[in-house]
């Protein structure tokens, strides 16, 4: 998988992992774990967003997820 | 591991506070816990690598609550997001000496640290054979044809429990107490093996051939059932001796 694809999974879907496709799981967690990009974009994303355990998107919009960079 | 720390974890409404109870402790850090961001990470863990643990408390007031989220945002699962969160500071503490300035920022460290140790957490979780997909499809080839009520299907879960336990008695010895362990004592592969003084791979072994012993009797248990009723609603007589 791709940073792209990664950062693309976390802005629909939000950095609670049971929320991601299921098929697309695995593969983001791989790099999820090799990657120090990835794994800063998901602490970007926790940060914003705590566990909440609802289903649904956790990002609003592009714009949401983008201005989450800028915080940490 | 847990015999130098109690980690004690605490919620407070939505604030996750993971906090560390010693013993005996020597609060060197104490004017620092009460001014989180008036003392860097660097300094801290300059006092931790002195052997310092009230700078393990600090660094555990200060990340904690962010550690404690990222597990949870990984597994779902407060009790392992909690036992994710205590092996993070305990390889914070443990991996005190090696800790190198410069290298990384604490705080980018510690969160990866907790990433990386949830996915494998998780990944641990699935590796775990079907247990609880094989209670479930079990009791579900139990529950087909059985009409009940929602106030008798708790009364019918004990009654398949028991049932399933039976059917266990009834496999070859070393099957049977290896899923006995699995599923009601919930015990690991691991742990099962060193109980059987046995490998893992044997008791995976036992556990599928186990499976599929009791798959095939519950199916013919099944079927014996399907057909005697098919026998009573063919023969008026068979219902009247049914009653």
């Amino acid at each position: 998988m791709t940073l792209s694809k990664f950062e693309e999974i976390l802005r629909r879907f939000g950095p609670v992992v049971d929320l991601w496709p299921a098929e697309l799981t695995e593969q983001a967690l791989d790099l999820l774990q090799v990657s120090t990009a990835a794994q800063d974009l998901f602490t970007r994303a926790s940060t914003l967003r705590p566990h909440t355990g609802q289903a649904g998107a956790e990002f609003l919009d592009e714009t949401d997820f983008r201005n989450s960079k800028a915080v940490h | 591991m847990t015999n130098a720390f109690n980690f004690v974890s605490e919620i407070h409404g939505n604030v996750d506070l993971v906090t560390l109870r010693r013993p005996q402790s020597a609060e060197t850090v104490t004017s620092a816990s009460n001014s989180t961001g008036m003392i860097s990470d660097s300094e801290i863990c300059q006092k931790l690598r002195h052997n310092d643990e009230s700078a393990l408390r600090f660094l555990m007031d200060r990340h904690g609550a962010m550690v404690l989220r990222l597990a949870m945002n990984v597994l779902s699962d407060r009790q392992e997001a909690e036992d994710v969160a205590q092996e993070v500071f305990l390889s914070v503490w443990n991996n005190r000496a090696s800790w190198i300035e410069g290298q990384a920022r604490f705080s980018t460290w510690i969160h990866r640290v907790a990433i990386n140790k949830a996915i494998d957490k998780r990944r641990q979780r699935r590796s775990r054979p079907e247990a609880s997909e094989i209670i479930a499809s079990l009791i579900e080839s139990e529950e087909t044809g059985l009409s009940q009520t929602e106030q008798e299907s708790s009364l019918v879960q004990l009654e398949l429990s028991e049932k399933l336990a039976g059917e266990i008695g009834r496999l070859p010895q070393t099957q049977a107490r290896a899923l006995r362990l699995y599923y009601f004592d919930a015990q690991d592969v691991v742990m099962i093996a060193e109980q059987m003084e046995t490998t893992e791979q044997a008791v995976r072994s036992l556990l599928k051939r186990g499976r599929q012993a009791l798959r095939a009797r519950l199916l013919k248990q099944k079927k014996t059932s399907a057909d005697d009723a098919f026998e009573i609603r063919g023969n008026p007589s068979a219902i009247r001796a049914s009653r």
